[in-house]
């Protein structure tokens, strides 16, 4: 999720934690501190990249990006979810007949 | 270097730490500033901004622990990076490893040596806080000597710092019978207290106290008793004579108990505490355990007021004696780290001499390696972790060279036993223990970050565009040629400090071997035999008059042993004396003589002499050259007028200007008794000691002359006599005759020292051949080492230069003229490195000036062979190299372009 938030621009810690919140609509409650872990590990791993620079209020912040190995991790991910979420689907309709 | 790269890493961790926290503070703050924007007050808005957060301490830490992961996950992928890389080329890491592995192999040798002696705390309890207590002189840097039964009850008394004072004397050898066959031991005498200070325990009966003193209580090492015993339990209880007086046992250490490491302490005797006549001798040493807290100087300090003390109370004994107190082990042992830490910063230099080497080689895989960097950088690795990954790589390859080395170590520390003189103390204690390992695994560390950490950052600094560019034609080749030069130049300079230290030590060796020991050591054989018994020795007057009785017995044994000797079949001539030269545990009798005629001492002044007790044919047997007067003959006897022959070296010391013949000395060898000897003859001087020791004044004097009178000190050269032989016969008959002659004359006198003369000299030049060898060794080692570093420079040299050789011959230069171009090179680097060498030679010589015998340690032939050798050897491997270029197929290397 936070691969596909930062696929579209660079964002800063906060500024994905806002995103996570408007875009699942409050469906997923979670501190907003444990982002951080999840940010490091991923940028660990490769996936995404940071740097320093002016935010949209002028002062600095950390900005991550998606690196080329994360977009095909994001790609992987996608691929994986549609294959689970068609499976779920598959089922429930079969259910539903 | 080290302190850098920790720095480094220090640095990205403070680095990493802050941007985490600034990143931490936006949030939040944006969160407050948001909340305030709808309308909530300041102070609720920071609560709420942190609850939404969650613990920020929970989050920093679990932050980190992605870094930590991160850690070790690149830390794996480097190892197997690097294992990648050396697979892949099993002769670079072969080469490498091996090198590695004999240079750290030299070292953990050599430091489980220092280990042994000099830093493994002795195996008694608190041994931190034991101290060595001895006389001194009050002069500055005075050497400690041993002290008096009566100071070390005095100190026992009047010190504030020690919880326990003991006294055990040096070990003696003297003689023991009374069970099995008569034997040659060595003897200790302690005080009650020395068992439990040095925590024995007894594996046999119980140690005794000060109390049993009249009981005359002896103990036996174990060694001794599975020995001389074989281990029988019945030897409780069991009267032995030893040393002239009756013993008896009544326990036995645990094995392995060798206070001094000397193998000698075979029995111990207890001291007797009570203050007598005798305990003024100065022959103990005083061991004393610290009061918790106090530290050595403190000691020192407060002892010093108590030897002050002494000196007033008792000038007669104390005038001008002061008190050291030291570390024990430093007392004991640390007179021989003079002879390891050099021999330590020897291996040091062998293995820096190893790290330079592959530095070189990893230098120039690194132009094969460029692109592969030049890739990994492009693909968004760090400086960094390009240095890290080179790291890894130098890391990997010492600690494989590190665990061969210690294999190579324990084979190194069987030969250091078997190679090391029999007084090298401990020498069966040096093993590897943690210490060694601990020690090992650092130096390989070391040694990987050293050889590894500059190839790393020049490869670090590879310039992108540049080494990605196909077939990119090394820039910047000159200043790696240059690193490269320089370390070449650092390794010949290295191993030639090296190489001048062993050619002195070798020279020295060759100089002793060649001295000439003053007589003809050829077909002569020895004997050694101690004379014990009351038949020989009456000590009864002992305690009341200091001195004991020599038994006109001694005389007797004496010249019918010489009879018998002489009548043997294969025997041309033979003599006595009581201690042959440079026999092993030689003892020496020394005198105070006063000259009354004309001499070079003024009129009363004393001065001092060693002499040797000999039979009339001595110096014939030996072929000592007579130089002036006339030999002893029958008529010297006890009757007849004493007199007295000395050596040139006396003739020369005390009468330089004029004729010793006929004067008349005074010997103090007996107590109260100095009858006047007159000089009858001179012979040439004779190495008594060692080969590598200069002759002292000596002078001898007839078995037959010498006072009845016996000192404690005298006692064993007074009862021992070496039998001298001159014999062209097998020696094993000649000894057999020798031994039932004493045989018949004494059933109960050990017999040992069955010997040539030739081995004897031979042996007393082990200390020399010992250093000669392992420094010859280990510079051989850096010599090699040097050699190949310097065919590797080349090597390389020429294959980069391959093209400007190929024109050059193109053009028509001749073959001779490459070889010289090449061969100049490596001239050039071998001249730097050997002036650089000199230079450090001349500095580090003096280092071991003390092991030098008539060779100075800036010695010039010395230097010039050494400086020709290494020159030689460069050029050597200069020239293998330098002729493949000659071989350069012009054709060939124009078309590759």
């Amino acid at each position: 999720m936070i691969l596909q938030i930062v696929s579209t621009a660079p964002a800063h810690g906060y500024g994905i934690a806002q995103r996570l919140e408007q875009v699942s609509r409050e469906v997923i409650q979670v501190n907003q501190g444990s982002l951080y872990p999840a940010l490091h590990r991923l940028e660990q791993k490769g996936w995404l990249a940071s740097a320093w620079r002016e935010s949209e209020t002028g002062r600095e912040a950390k900005f991550y990006s998606l690196t080329r190995s994360g977009a095909k991790q994001l790609a992987i991910e996608k691929k994986s979810w549609d294959r689970l979420t068609a499976a779920v689907r598959l089922i429930f309709r079969e259910a539903e007949q | 270097m080290m302190r850098k790269l920790i720095n480094l890493f220090r640095l990205n961790r403070k680095w990493m730490e802050e941007d985490l926290d600034r990143e931490l503070c936006y949030h939040l703050d944006r969160r407050v500033e948001d909340l305030m924007r709808e309308g909530v007050s300041e102070s609720e808005a920071h609560r709420r901004a942190v609850i939404e957060f969650g613990g920020i301490a929970q989050v920093q830490e679990e932050v980190r622990d992605t870094w930590l992961s991160r850690w070790l996950h690149d830390l794996g992928r480097d190892v197997q990076h690097a294992v990648r890389m050396l697979q892949k080329s099993p002769g670079f890491t072969a080469v490498a490893v091996l090198s590695l592995a004999l240079g750290i192999g030299a070292n953990s040798t050599i430091f489980s040596a220092v280990n042994a002696l000099l830093l493994r705390p002795l195996p008694y309890p608190n041994a931190d806080r034991l101290a060595a207590i001895r006389n001194t002189g009050l002069k500055q840097g005075a050497r400690p000597f041993p002290a008096s039964g009566a100071d070390l009850l005095n100190w026992r008394t009047h010190n504030q710092v020690f919880d326990q004072i003991e006294a055990t004397s040096y070990p003696d050898m003297t003689a023991l019978s009374g069970a099995g066959e008569p034997e040659r031991v060595g003897m200790v005498a302690v005080t009650g207290g020395f068992f439990p200070l040095v925590g024995a325990t007894p594996v046999l009966g119980r140690f005794p106290t000060d109390d049993d003193i009249s009981r005359r209580p002896l103990v036996l090492s174990y060694e001794f008793w599975q020995r001389h015993f074989a281990g029988d339990p019945k030897v409780l209880g069991k009267s032995l004579f030893v040393d002239n007086g009756l013993w008896t046992v009544v326990g036995v250490f645990s094995p392995r108990f060798d206070f001094f490491g000397q193998g000698k302490g075979d029995v111990y005797r207890l001291l007797p505490t009570k203050v007598t006549i005798l305990s003024n001798q100065r022959w103990l040493l005083g061991v004393g355990r610290l009061r918790p807290g106090v530290t050595v100087e403190q000691a020192q300090a407060s002892m010093d007021i108590v030897g002050r003390r002494l000196e007033e109370t008792s000038p007669k004994t104390n005038k001008g004696l002061g008190l050291k107190v030291e570390p024990l082990q430093g007392a004991l042992f640390g007179s021989l780290g003079r002879l390891l830490y050099p021999l330590l910063a020897t291996v040091g230099f062998v293995l820096l001499i190893a790290c330079a080497n592959i530095a070189n080689l990893l230098l120039s895989r690194a132009a094969s390696r460029r692109k592969e960097v030049g890739i990994r950088a492009a693909l968004g690795a760090g400086r960094f972790r390009l240095v890290r990954q080179m790291l890894t790589e130098g890391v990997l390859l010492s600690l494989m060279g590190g665990v061969l080395g210690l294999l190579i170590s324990a084979g190194g520390i069987k030969s250091f036993i078997a190679l090391a003189p029999r007084w090298f103390p401990q020498a069966n204690a040096i093993t590897i223990d943690a210490r060694v390992l601990a020690f090992t695994f650092a130096l390989s560390i070391l040694a990987g970050i050293i050889f590894a950490l500059a190839p790393a950052v020049r490869l670090s600094r590879v310039d992108l565009n540049d080494s990605l560019k196909d077939g990119g034609r090394a820039s910047g080749k000159g200043s790696r040629q240059r690193t490269r030069n320089a370390l070449v130049v650092v390794e010949i300079a290295v191993a030639m400090v090296l190489l001048v230290c062993a050619g002195l030590m070798i020279n020295t060796f060759v100089r002793i071997v060649r001295t000439d020991p003053g007589f003809k050591a050829e077909q002569l054989l020895t004997m050694e035999v101690r004379l014990l018994g009351k038949k020989y020795f009456d000590n009864s007057g002992y305690m009341k008059t200091g001195f004991a009785l020599i038994t006109p017995q001694v005389g007797m044994f004496s010249s019918q042993l010489l009879e018998r000797m002489k009548a043997l079949p294969g025997v041309e001539a033979a003599a006595l004396v009581d201690w042959f030269p440079m026999i092993e545990n030689r003892a020496n009798s020394g005198a105070q003589i006063k000259i009354s005629g004309d001499s070079a001492l003024h009129a009363g002044e004393r001065a001092g002499a060693f002499y040797s007790v000999i039979s009339s044919e001595y110096f014939e047997v030996m072929q000592i050259p007579l130089i002036r007067g006339r030999h002893f003959t029958e008529q010297d006897q006890e009757s007849s007028p004493w007199v007295v022959m000395i050596n040139e070296a006396m003739a020369r010391k005390f009468w330089p200007n004029s004729n010793p013949i006929g004067q008349v000395i005074i010997m103090d060898t007996a107590p109260g008794e100095q009858p006047p000897r007159e000089i009858v003859g001179i012979v040439g001087n004779v190495r008594q000691y060692q080969l590598g020791m200069r002759p002292e004044p000596e002078m001898y004097i007839h078995y037959t002359q010498q006072s009845p009178r016996c000192t404690a000190g005298d006692t064993e050269s007074r009862l021992h006599r070496s039998l001298v032989v001159r014999s062209h016969s097998d020696p094993k008959t000649v000894f057999d005759g020798l031994r039932s002659a004493v045989r018949e004359l004494d059933k109960d006198a050990p017999i040992f020292g069955i010997k040539t003369v030739p081995q004897t000299v031979s042996d007393s030049a082990i200390a020399p051949r010992f250093i000669a060898q392992l420094l010859g060794g280990f510079s051989a080692l850096a010599l090699l080492l040097a050699a190949i570093g310097i065919y590797g420079v080349i090597s390389y040299s020429v294959s980069e230069r391959r093209h400007e050789i190929g024109l050059r011959l193109a053009l028509g230069a001749q073959t001779g003229e490459v070889l010289k171009l090449i061969l100049k090179q490596g001239f050039i680097l071998a001249l730097i490195g050997t002036a650089l060498g000199l230079a450090g030679a001349l500095a580090a010589t003096p280092v071991i000036g003390s092991f030098l015998y008539d060779v100075k340690p800036h010695d010039p032939p010395t230097i010039m062979v050494v400086t020709l050798f290494l020159v030689g050897i460069t050029m050597l491997a200069t020239y293998i190299p330098a002729r493949r270029a000659t071989k350069v197929d012009p054709i060939v290397t124009l078309r590759h372009e």
